[in-house]
């Protein structure tokens, strides 16, 4: 199987996130990230999904759990989910943003009451 | 202190100009995060205890990509570090590419080749538009007549990769 060049499929992966009603809660919006990222990548990446998240596989994957740190600046409605070049930030009104280490924002995507992580 | 604290350790002690920015993980079993940069190359490296080190280099990655490549131990590690961040090597697969793209990207005629390998232009046409089945022998006399060295590498997973020898060592 062909597999989508990975900016395509990144492309992809915003437009489902942003197209499905917001979460109400962290954990929900969480799992909406990560249920919608391995659909795009089972999709049209043309690489089985491996448990054990190889690296230099090619496939995107979700920020795994263990990856969550605790602090951020004191907000203590936002998470943040650390992964290789990326912040996933999802605040407990199940607001999510995607900013790349040099702060700029790849993806961002209000809560269930409209807030913005910027705004928590 | 773990493999990564120490690493970032020999970093600052090796590189005075090198900035690092430590992103530890909250958890035993997670990974930790190194940013690293020195002028205007750059570096990340991941950690965990269970898969050593990853390493990115020079190449802002897509969202959700792991690291590039994997070094079990911190002396491999920081032996991939060095050219990354003095040289400015980068990480990631290439592209695969044909053997008349490779000798067109050297800026070779097939004439060139053939002269160097003592053979007719259309013998070396001929092995580039046969493209994989070709002799062994005879793709490596090629490449080393474009002043390449080639080798073969096999890959089994993510940190089990072997350089294939052809010959019996005299």
């Amino acid at each position: 199987m062909n597999s989508t060049p990975l900016r395509h499929r990144v492309a992809e992966f915003h437009r489902r996130l942003a197209s499905i009603p917001a979460a109400a809660t962290a954990a929900e919006a969480y799992q909406q990230l990560c249920d919608m990222l391995n659909a795009v990548e089972d999709d049209l990446s043309g690489l089985v999904y491996d448990s054990a998240l190889p690296r230099g596989s090619g496939r995107m994957y979700p920020p795994q759990p263990d990856s969550e740190r605790p602090d951020l600046l004191g907000r203590a409605a936002v998470r943040r989910y650390r992964s290789q070049g990326h912040n996933t930030l999802i605040g407990d009104n199940g607001a999510i943003e995607i900013q790349r280490l040099d702060d700029h924002v790849e993806f961002t995507k209000p809560g269930c009451d409209g807030r913005s992580i910027g705004e928590l | 202190v773990n493999s990564i604290q120490q690493l970032d350790h020999w970093l600052q002690q090796y590189l005075p100009d090198v900035r690092t920015e430590m992103d530890p993980s909250a958890t035993k079993s997670g990974s930790w995060h190194l940013n690293i940069r020195l002028g205007r190359r750059y570096a990340t490296v991941e950690w965990r205890h269970d898969t050593g080190f990853g390493i990115t280099g020079n190449r802002k990655g897509v969202y959700g990509e792991h690291s590039d490549e994997s070094s079990m131990d911190l002396s491999s590690a920081i032996g991939r570090l060095l050219p990354i961040l003095l040289i400015g090597a980068r990480t990631g697969r290439r592209k695969p590419v044909r053997l008349a793209e490779l000798r067109r990207l050297k800026k070779l005629s097939q004439s060139d080749v053939a002269g160097k390998l003592r053979k007719k232009q259309s013998a070396v046409s001929k092995v580039e538009a046969r493209g994989g089945d070709v002799k062994v022998s005879t793709l490596m006399s090629q490449l080393r007549a474009m002043g390449g060295k080639p080798s073969i590498r096999v890959s089994f997973g993510d940190q089990d990769e072997y350089e294939l020898q052809l010959h019996r060592e005299r």
